[in-house]
């Protein structure tokens, strides 16, 4: 290649071609995985605590502190499994609606301490 | 390849990438499309070693510009009055005569000036990428050369000039 050659093709590297708009971010696959492995983590721990906070522990426990009986008391049904991974999907996607959702299934769920038969009572009592 | 790797070669090389893709298909909007396209698989896939990732890029290009040519056919192109390059001294004609001159290059001549000018790439590194003789890829740059020098002699003396 001779000067002439060099010198022309400085004077193209002169024009410089269009650049194309910026790369978006790119969340890495195995943070997403984590993600949803967080979140099932979440669900199954809230759902988990809910039954124990209804049943409670088959233990001594004294009469007047255990929950109350079958017939007045609520039991919450277990978490299906399409409905986890339903509250999973809106943990991620959509955070105020599942908040909403949580908040109106409360009253539902958790137990009552407003009752004459409930432990909070029987305790403040004490 | 890394994120990071593949944001750098993005940004070194996505401009003469665009430029490339702006050969086969039929407004800049598409171009980017293409380049964006190709790039965006190689961060969303898994982490491959590529032993020249040049090579496989312009490859990939190309086939993703071909593929978008064949997909949008049937469309009526509109008027794309995005210039592929610009010049530091702001000389529109000349960026209009080079555009021009690489437009009436063929494919293969367009290519290697595209590949040696703007990504910088060797002649040897060329031949590698295309698969094709380096003998045969010098013949096909010095006759590219040459056609773009008869068109834009009269700018190349006018920058000389400016430059003494």
């Amino acid at each position: 290649m001779n000067t002439n050659d060099r010198e022309f093709e400085e004077f193209l590297r002169g024009f410089e071609p269009q650049r194309p708009r910026a790369l978006p971010a790119i969340q890495a696959p195995r943070a997403e995985w984590r993600r949803w492995a967080a979140a099932a983590l979440v669900l199954g721990a809230v759902g988990g605590s809910l039954c124990i906070a209804v049943r409670g522990p088959r233990s001594s426990r004294p009469a007047h502190l255990r929950p109350a009986s079958a017939g007045s008391r609520m039991q919450p049904p277990p978490l299906p499994l399409n409905l986890s991974a339903k509250l999973t999907r809106a943990a991620l996607e959509h955070p105020d609606e599942f908040n909403s959702e949580m908040n109106a299934a409360a009253p539902r769920t958790l137990p009552r301490f407003d009752r004459e038969d409930s432990s909070l009572r029987a305790l403040s009592r004490q | 390849m890394s994120e990071d790797e593949v944001r750098q070669l993005y940004d070194r090389h996505g401009p003469a990438l665009m430029l490339y893709a702006r050969t086969f298909v039929a407004d800049s909007a598409a171009a980017e499309d293409v380049v964006h396209g190709v790039f965006l698989k190689l961060l969303g896939g898994r982490s491959v070693a590529l032993r020249s990732p040049l090579a496989y890029l312009y490859r990939a290009v190309k086939n993703a510009a071909l593929n978008a040519k064949r997909d949008r056919s049937r469309e009526v192109p509109l008027l794309d009055e995005v210039a592929w390059l610009r010049h530091r001294n702001s000389e529109p004609e000349a960026v209009l005569a080079l555009q021009q001159g690489l437009q009436d290059l063929v494919e293969e001549q367009r290519e290697a000036v595209i590949m040696r000018i703007w990504s910088g790439m060797t002649l040897d590194e060329i031949a590698a990428a295309t698969g094709v003789p380096l003998n045969t890829i010098a013949s096909r740059y010095r006759y590219a050369l040459e056609k773009l020098r008869e068109r834009l002699k009269p700018y190349e003396k006018r920058a000389r000039s400016e430059d003494q």
